[in-house]
Formats: structure tokens, sequence, C-alpha cells
């Protein structure tokens, strides 16, 4: 066993310093006492987050500054703008929540729902979002959750939350109708009924299961 | 139609501390503590997961994984397989749940040592040490399989039990509330800065990690004879060691260093939960009005300042305050990103009232038929960006292990501090996980 002088304490593990007073100790013993395995790992992982904000950031404003010089109406960096924070928000969300496919469908329906609406605005609002884009998304989203828990039905508890919260911001499209923020009535009436379809054959066939979940998820 | 799942239809709400540590936590705080046991021999992967896996069919609450709810977090019932890790990280790292199946504690292996590291939602140390014992007999039964099969015989039920908080809060309202609080007792201190350790930083995850291995008869010999116990020696020793090099180094120092002390509050109120029950006391030196303060100035402060609050009617009080912040209905009703935040914004605030913390889990008692297959065990707690370095106790037989875990390169303050225990003719073994051969 190493033993250092200076701070009078034996060694348990094999060191190349003293641990406390950093004075070298000889170590030639071929019987290596380790307690701890030495750790390689990418300190860049843990900053990938703030070096993508700053490249996105350092994007958008230089596209904001060439759009701005080379002509005098703002417009194609808007677009540009609002995909890469599109993008920021997705990959982030992404990483974070690997790995449940139901929280990512139902964030990623609202993100591209905002993001098509948005675009719709800046082109002079011709409703093409209202009246197609946002009810098809969330049609394919609550077909697709309810098509997982058809074919993994162990997986209940994972999903029902999302298959809960889609049915009911299914709504959306109708009401955007109502608010004569559409004009075609077809896609919003399909989400509404096939919505009203899901939240029927929920209370029908999982009743306990979804009091239960309300139940905990709601608990205060 | 009839569907039969996996489906968990209680409600298994976070005890009052759980609360808390799901709302503070991040890669600055991350909550996770770490309880390692040394083997004499290597340990066999195989059997560690078989042993794993039954001690999870017996002890209930570690097989629950974390839910987010409208208002607050809630359990849930795990139905996954439990994963054991060749351990590749640092001690008290996050437990990322992606990576770990859901749950709220990892079991990993080096060499001849078992890491048990639990998110503090779950439970304290008391509860992590009756699961690694679990693990360890199993882990042993099956090894030896000609050992005595009455030690592995079942001691006690430990399906998921009440918040022993909310369980002592209702007793103390039930009994007369003003006989408790007879001498106007606050613990809830109006907010006052402590001292911060200052340092270079270690970057998110690396900490380094300083254990030194003492023997538990000669400390405990050297405390008594200074008419003091073990913790509240090692923490009048900590306070001294950080005085004379951390303190005395940086300028303009008017601030007190305040020690956190958690107390396991089962003894105190002799219940037996294995989900979180601890207090904390907090007592503090301060040096800038009294620079003559010698160590035993200290110790007795520190001394006094224990026997003073160990006692029901502090905790009871303690307790009655937190609880009614908790019941408020205001509270109750704020979505959860709200709260976690304005939490988060309170703790960061409120941990710079102390200036590290010091935690004893005490004598690990084992059954001495085990004692020829153990080491010793050690116990770290996890560093915080403002409690840079923190301190912790554990002993088994009469190998007592006193760590440091520290999120600063600095040692100056373990170097005094175990200077300081080797002048007293104590003989110290050093172990750490920074510049080490492998």
């Amino acid at each position: 066993m190493q033993f250092c002088n200076k701070c009078n304490i034996t060694l348990q593990t094999s060191v190349i310093n003293c641990p406390l007073c950093n004075k070298k100790l000889i170590f030639n013993n071929s019987n290596v006492n380790a307690d701890y395995p030495i750790i390689n790992y990418n300190k860049y992982v843990y900053i990938y987050k703030k070096f993508l904000a700053l490249l996105i950031l350092f994007f958008c404003y230089t596209c904001f500054i060439i759009n701005y010089t080379t002509s005098n109406s703002v417009s194609w960096s808007n677009f540009v703008i609002l995909f890469s924070i599109y993008v920021y928000i997705s990959f982030i969300n992404n990483i974070k929540k690997q790995r449940n496919i139901g929280l990512l469908v139902t964030m990623q329906s609202f993100y591209l729902s905002i993001l098509l609406f948005c675009i719709d605005i800046l082109t002079g609002f011709l409703k093409w979002s209202t009246n197609y884009a946002i009810p098809i998304i969330f049609f394919i989203a609550i077909l697709f959750i309810n098509s997982i828990l058809i074919a993994r039905p162990f997986r209940i508890s994972d999903y029902i939350i999302y298959l809960i919260v889609l049915s009911i911001f299914g709504v959306i499209p109708f009401i955007l109708f109502l608010f004569s923020l559409s004009s075609v009535y077809w896609p919003s009436i399909l989400v509404l009924f096939y919505s009203l379809l899901t939240i029927i054959g929920m209370f029908k066939f999982i009743n306990r299961y979804i009091k239960s979940e309300l139940k905990k998820r709601f608990h205060f | 139609m009839i569907l039969v799942f996996n489906y968990d239809f209680d409600l298994k709400k976070l005890d009052s501390a759980g609360l808390i540590f799901t709302l503070t936590s991040n890669n600055n705080n991350t909550n996770v503590f770490r309880v390692s046991v040394f083997l004499k021999d290597n340990v066999d992967e195989n059997i560690l997961y078989n042993a794993l896996d039954i001690t999870l069919n017996q002890v209930k609450y570690f097989n629950l994984k974390i839910r987010k709810g409208l208002f607050w977090y809630y359990l849930e019932n795990n139905n996954k397989k439990p994963l054991i890790f060749k351990e590749n990280f640092y001690p008290c790292s996050f437990i990322n749940k992606f990576e770990n199946n859901d749950f709220l504690f990892r079991v990993s292996y080096f060499k001849n040592k078992i890491n048990l590291e639990v998110f503090h939602v779950l439970t304290d140390g008391n509860g992590a040490v009756y699961f690694l014992k679990k693990l360890l007999k199993n882990y042993f039964f099956i090894l030896y399989p000609n050992l005595n099969k009455d030690l592995f015989s079942e001691d006690k039920n430990n399906e998921y039990t009440e918040d022993s908080f909310n369980y002592f809060n209702n007793k103390r309202k039930s009994s007369n509330v003003r006989r408790i609080n007879k001498n106007n007792i606050n613990p809830i201190k109006k907010f006052k800065k402590a001292y911060i350790i200052k340092g270079k930083k270690y970057i998110y995850p690396e900490i380094r990690v300083i254990s030194g291995i003492i023997s538990t008869k000669e400390l405990s010999d050297l405390a008594k004879s200074k008419n003091a116990t073990i913790t509240s020696y090692i923490a009048s020793v900590l306070i001294w060691s950080i005085y004379n090099t951390n303190y005395l180094r940086s300028k303009k120092n008017k601030k007190p260093i305040e020690v956190v002390i958690p107390v396991n509050l089962r003894k105190i109120f002799s219940n037996d939960t294995n989900r979180n029950f601890f207090s904390c006391i907090q007592i503090g030196i301060d040096f800038y009005n009294n620079d003559n303060y010698n160590f035993y100035d200290i110790l007795n402060i520190v001394s006094k300042g224990l026997k003073s609050k160990l006692n029901q009617e502090y905790f009871s009080t303690y307790i009655g305050q937190l609880l009614n912040l908790k019941k408020n209905l205001f509270i109750r009703f704020i979505p959860l990103f709200i709260k976690s935040f304005l939490v988060n914004k309170y703790f960061q605030f409120n941990e710079k009232t102390s200036t590290t913390t010091i935690s004893n889990i005490g004598i690990i008692d084992f059954e001495d038929e085990f004692s020829d297959y153990i080491d010793r065990f050690e116990f770290f707690i996890n560093p915080s960006n403002i409690q840079r370095i923190k301190n912790t106790i554990c002993s088994y037989k009469d190998n007592l292990v006193i760590s440091f875990t520290s999120g600063i390169r600095e040692t100056d303050i373990e170097k005094f501090f175990f200077r300081f225990l080797s002048d007293q003719n104590l003989g110290i073994k050093i172990s750490t996980n920074m510049g080490i051969y492998n």
C-alpha cells in the first residue's frame, strides 16, 4: 500500500498523486488496487443544447440581415426563422422525451399545427391550414395513438393520457370553423366525429382505466 | 369486453419530502445518493441480476416509476425488468429514467463493489440500506447455498406504506397542540445567508470523492473522551477545516458557517416506515463576531446545539409548519410546471442559508454470518451548486468511512480534515476516484 508522509495517511487505492496534498507518490507494486473505474466521457455532450441554440440564432440573424439588406420588404427570412424555431423545439423535445411515442406525437401535432397556421397567416391567410392541414394532422395523430393502443394494449398506462388529450383537442378544428377561421366544413366535422367516437369508445371499453387515469393525473 | 392489463389503479402519492425532491432535481442538484458495499470477492453479474429480481419482488416500494400529473408528481408500479450496470459513471449522477427502464434506483458493480444509487424521492438512507441488505442476502443465498436458511426469512411487511409525515401530523393534531409547542420553538428561521465554499468547479457530471476509512472504536473513544458523539465531533472538525482553509483564504467574510445535519426521525418518533422520514438540524458558527474561537469551543457549541434540538418537540413543530405549507389550497392548485419553477427558485435561494451538509447514516448492522464476505459500506450524497462539498459518515463493524463528495477542484478542506484526524493518532486509509491507476 502507498503511504503519504506529509499527510500521514495510507492509500487504499493506487494513486499517481496524494489526493490530499497532491504530492507525487511512488507506485511499484504490480497489484493495482482501485475502488472506482476511470471514466471517459464526452464533455461536449452536455453543452450541445447551448451550442445548437447559438447556431440557430446565428443562422436566423444572418438570414434576417441578408433579407433586409437585399430587399426592403422582409419576407422569406420570416419563414426561415419560424422553421428554425420549430426544428429547435422539436429537437430538444425529442432528445428529452425519448422513447415515449405518445408524448412525441401529441407535441408534434401541436407544434406542426402552430407552424402551419403561422405560415398561412404570413402568406395572406388563405385558410388552407385551418381548412385542411390542422384537421388532417389531428386526425392522423388520434388514429396513430389508437392504432398503438390496439397493437400494444399492455402499454395502456403509457399512452392512455395522450389519447384523452388528443381526443379533447380534436374539437379545435370545429371551433375554428364556428369562429369562421376555416371555410371548408367536412375536415373539421370528420375530426370532431372521430374524436367523439374515440371518447365514447374509451368510456365504453376502458372506463375503469380512464377514470383511474384522470383521478391520478388530476390529484391535488 | 374484458381487458386485462398490468395497469396500476391505485394512486400512490409521493411523501412530503419526496414532493420537494421531485421539484428541485436537476443536473446541478441530482438528489441522488449512493450506498456502496465492498465485498471480499469480485461480484458475479448474473447472480447479482437474479438477486435483484428476487429482491424487487420482496421489497415492493422500489418497484415504482414516477409520473407527472397536472398538479403533483405521483408514483406507479413499474412492470419493466430492472437493469444492472457496470460502473461507468460518477457517483450520484442523475438517474435517467429512459436509460434505466423507468426505475428510480440504479444498481451497478465494479470489481468487488456493489453500488445502489437511489433517487431521494423513493426513500431516504434508511430505506436504501434496507433494500441493499435484502439484495446482499439474496446474492449470498444464491452464491453460497450452504448458508443457514433462517438468515433469509422475511422480517417485516414492506408494502407501500403511508406518508409518515402525515401520519405523525394527524397524531399531533389529535393530541394537545399547545402542550407540544410550549417553548415557542420556531425552527423555520428567517432567511440569513451563510458562507458558501469557494473554488473552481467541476463540470457536470464530474465529482470528486475522497473517503477515509477509520477504526470505529478509535474514533468513538476519541469522541467520548471529548464528551461528544461521533456526529458532533466530525461536524466540528468539518467546520474547523472549512474555517481554517476556505473561509480564511477568501476576503470579507461576514457570514457564519452553517452545517445541516439530517436526522432520522424513525428513532425519535418510533415509527418504522420505509419511505422518507427525516428532518434537518442546522447549526451555525459565527466567526466574524468571535474570531478567537478554537476547536473545543466549536465542539462545545455543536454538541450543545445537537442536544437541545434532538427532541420530539423541535421536530413536531418543524414538520407541522412544513405540512401546513403543503396543505395550503393555493399551493395545491398551482399547475405543476409553475410550481416546479417557483419551488426550484425558492430552494436555490434557501440553500444559501447553509454551507454544507453532514449526513450520518449510522451503524449498518448485518448478521455476523455475513461478516466473512463483506469488507465495508460507503455512503455518498450529491454535492449541489451551492453546497459544493458534502460529508457523510457510515460504519460497519470496525470500519467507519467518512466520505467527501466535492464539486470543486481544491482539496484543502479534505486535507485539513484528514490531517487533523491523523494528528489525533487515528490510522486513516484514503480511497478516491480521481488520479488513480486502473
